[in-house]
């Protein structure tokens, strides 16, 4: 199991768009990887959009990218940069 | 007898035609659901193939958008597709097909209530928007288990589709032949059904509950998407007036639109930059829909409210990198950080000055506070080689202030070369002219700077000695007196004399009258919220430089503000 804590930096938040290119990538790129996002005292399952987005995550608020199973190390990069991206509205 | 409500206008426009009031389709009670069940293999078979055929329907409206509307509103669809295909989704619909009983069509509805359920404790607009898509696939795949999905209700004529509420697909899906607007009992200003009208063009007014209530088939409409208001039935004297209003606001539209996508020209063809004022990322979508020719005015103050630490180097340039990657090649004036006076920082608290306006604010700031400033200059800097940048500093009054920001400019740049990290070989330096001091002197500071940028705002208010906050002072703050105009003229001619240029960027620029002049007096750019973009480029594309020269030169012998208005206008306003 890896992990990274980031902050989102998208002016406004992480909502549909980003949600359903960062939970596409979970499922095609990661079919064996377990993907969780911790904020706060919630946990989701990161490969479906409906979770994402009842986390609800805004602007400056810290998540925690939690991934198990399968190539660890590279879908924490790829996922990870999801959250760390600034998004054309 | 004409009856008159208010919705919430949604999509700007007026439509006049009959009423078509579509039936909202009843689904059956829960109990006659749970009752009529199949053996769970068989409802989880049913709503396998309910998901795969509204697969198949969001492909083709997705695919037909795409075509029509561009990539951006097709995402609502893609955003369907993936809902379909959500895990969470399926094992809420297997659990109470195989543990509960339940029909596909009740699970389904119990399964996506759920979803909402749990959207709506999530406060935010945009997630709460989201709820519509949800609404929509419930709607679609129970259409898709009771098999009457494709039929729609046929129109007629030209009609006002009066709906207890639209979801995204219904709206693209009209006939927007025959469709002149639609009225909705649900929805707000930002759910997908609005912002489709608003892109389609289509007329909407959402959340007038009580008139979708009491409308019948047939009835007239008149509906104003820009105001809300909705007459039934009106008297043949409201319509007349709407009538008119129609044609004239069609008019308007058709040759303002065209101006969007024109070139900034004046009347004899002397290129002229109009170019818009930006508070962030999300202004952008409306500079790329005014044909903006470029950012020239971005507030980065904003980036730094309402937040209780300050934006690290790396987030700043980020924001940067995305703003100057997406105007390439267009230049873009990022302002240094503007704040004191009315604006204040969370994560900066400042002591109270007794005259705030004239205290130590935006750049006096920036080089009593160098480590604030370093970093909002590293940041532009390595944003540099992503685009065209300009980099302003507010509120100079002398010589000095200018060479210090420049210095640390400079030794951060040289920091940075020595890093190894690239950074823009040209960067343009401006200086905003806002104090008196710094346009009298202006010929000193052309010397040492790429481009003036006139704050027509604060140059107003210190030139008049007259809060702009102050409402009992407001007809002391007028650009257009002959005060101001000389301040801007002295400037102007100033940075001709050394070769640069001279733009404006407070609310004079947006303003026809003084657009004009401004020009005369030889400004070449103009930054301004970008919808008037187009108003000001079609005002000026009228004028010849000869002409704008001249009446310049006349309204700085005017007595007032009030003779310079009428001077250009050529009536007593």
């Amino acid at each position: 199991m890896k992990s990274k804590k980031i902050t989102i930096i998208n002016p406004t938040g992480f909502h549909t768009r980003p949600a359903r290119h960062f939970v596409d990538t979970a499922n095609d790129n990661f079919p064996d990887t377990d993907v969780r996002i911790i904020k706060g005292e919630k946990t989701i399952n990161g490969k479906s959009v409906i979770h994402m987005l009842t986390l609800g995550v805004k602007y400056q608020e810290e998540i925690e990218l939690v991934v198990e199973g399968g190539p660890e190390e590279e879908a924490l990069e790829a996922l990870g940069r999801y959250f760390e991206t600034i998004y054309k509205e | 007898m004409a009856r008159c409500y208010k919705g919430i206008p949604a999509s700007p426009g007026i439509a006049i035609a009959v009423a078509r009031v579509l039936d909202s389709c009843d689904t059956p009670e829960s109990s006659v659901l749970l009752a009529c069940a199949d053996t769970p293999e068989l409802e989880w078979q049913r709503f396998s193939e309910a998901l795969e055929s509204s697969r198949k329907d969001l492909e083709s409206v997705r695919d037909t958008i795409l075509s029509e509307l561009g990539q951006l509103k097709a995402e609502i669809f893609e955003a369907h597709i993936s809902l379909l295909k959500d895990p969470e989704l399926k094992a809420e619909v297997h659990r109470l097909i195989f543990d509960q009983g339940f029909a596909a069509q009740l699970a389904v509805r119990d399964a996506i209530a759920g979803f909402i359920d749990l959207l709506s404790q999530v406060d935010d607009e945009m997630f709460t928007a989201r709820i519509d898509d949800l609404r929509d696939l419930s709607k679609r795949l129970t259409a898709h288990l009771e098999g009457y999905a494709g039929k729609s209700d046929e129109l007629i004529g030209a009609s006002i589709i009066v709906a207890n509420d639209l979801t995204p697909s219904e709206t693209v899906q009209l006939d927007r032949s025959l469709v002149m607007g639609f009225v909705t009992a649900c929805g707000s200003a930002v759910s997908h059904s609005s912002i489709l009208a608003r892109s389609l063009g289509i007329p909407a007014i959402v959340g007038a509950a009580e008139a979708v209530a009491l409308i019948q088939d047939g009835d007239l409409l008149v509906l104003d998407g820009g105001t809300g208001k909705l007459l039934i039935n009106p008297q043949t004297d409201e319509l007349v007036a709407y009538q008119n209003k129609l044609a004239e606001y069609k008019t308007s539209q058709a040759a303002l639109a065209e101006w969007a996508g024109k070139p900034s020209l004046s009347a004899d063809g002397q290129n002229l930059e109009l170019a818009a004022n930006i508070g962030g990322i999300s202004d952008l979508m409306a500079v790329e829909k005014y044909g903006a020719d470029g950012i020239g005015l971005f507030r980065t103050e904003f980036m730094y409210m309402d937040r209780p630490m300050l934006p690290d180097e790396s987030e700043q340039y980020q924001v940067y990198k995305h703003v100057l990657e997406r105007m390439n090649p267009k230049p873009v004036v990022i302002r240094t950080l503007d704040i004191g006076g009315d604006k204040q920082l969370d994560a900066l608290p400042m002591k109270a000055e007794a005259n705030p306006f004239l205290g130590v604010r935006a750049l006096r700031l920036c080089l009593a506070r160098e480590d604030i400033f370093r970093t909002q200059l590293r940041a532009l800097l390595r944003a540099s080689v992503h685009g065209r940048l300009r980099i302003m500093f507010p509120m100079v009054a002398v010589l000095e202030e200018l060479r210090a920001a420049k210095a640390i400019l400079a030794e951060e740049k040289l920091t940075l070369c020595k890093a190894g990290i690239p950074v823009a070989d040209t960067i343009e330096i401006g200086v905003m002219i806002e104090i008196p001091a710094a346009a009298l002197c202006a010929d000193i500071l052309a010397a040492e700077c790429d481009f003036f940028s006139i704050g027509s705002n604060d140059l107003t208010q210190y030139t008049m000695a007259a809060d702009r906050m102050n409402p009992e002072l407001a007809h002391l703050n007028q650009a257009s007196h002959p005060a101001v105009l000389r301040l801007v003229a002295m400037a102007a001619a100033a940075a001709r004399r050394h070769g640069i240029w001279t733009g404006v960027c407070g609310e004079m620029a947006a303003d026809p009258v003084c657009a004009a002049l401004l020009v005369g007096m030889g400004v070449t750019e103009l930054s301004m919220g970008a919808a008037s973009i187009p108003l000001i480029r079609k005002k000026l594309a009228g004028i010849s430089i000869e002409t704008a020269v001249h009446q310049a030169e006349l309204a700085q012998g005017l007595e007032s503000a009030q003779a310079v208005r009428t001077m250009m206008t050529g009536v007593d306003t």
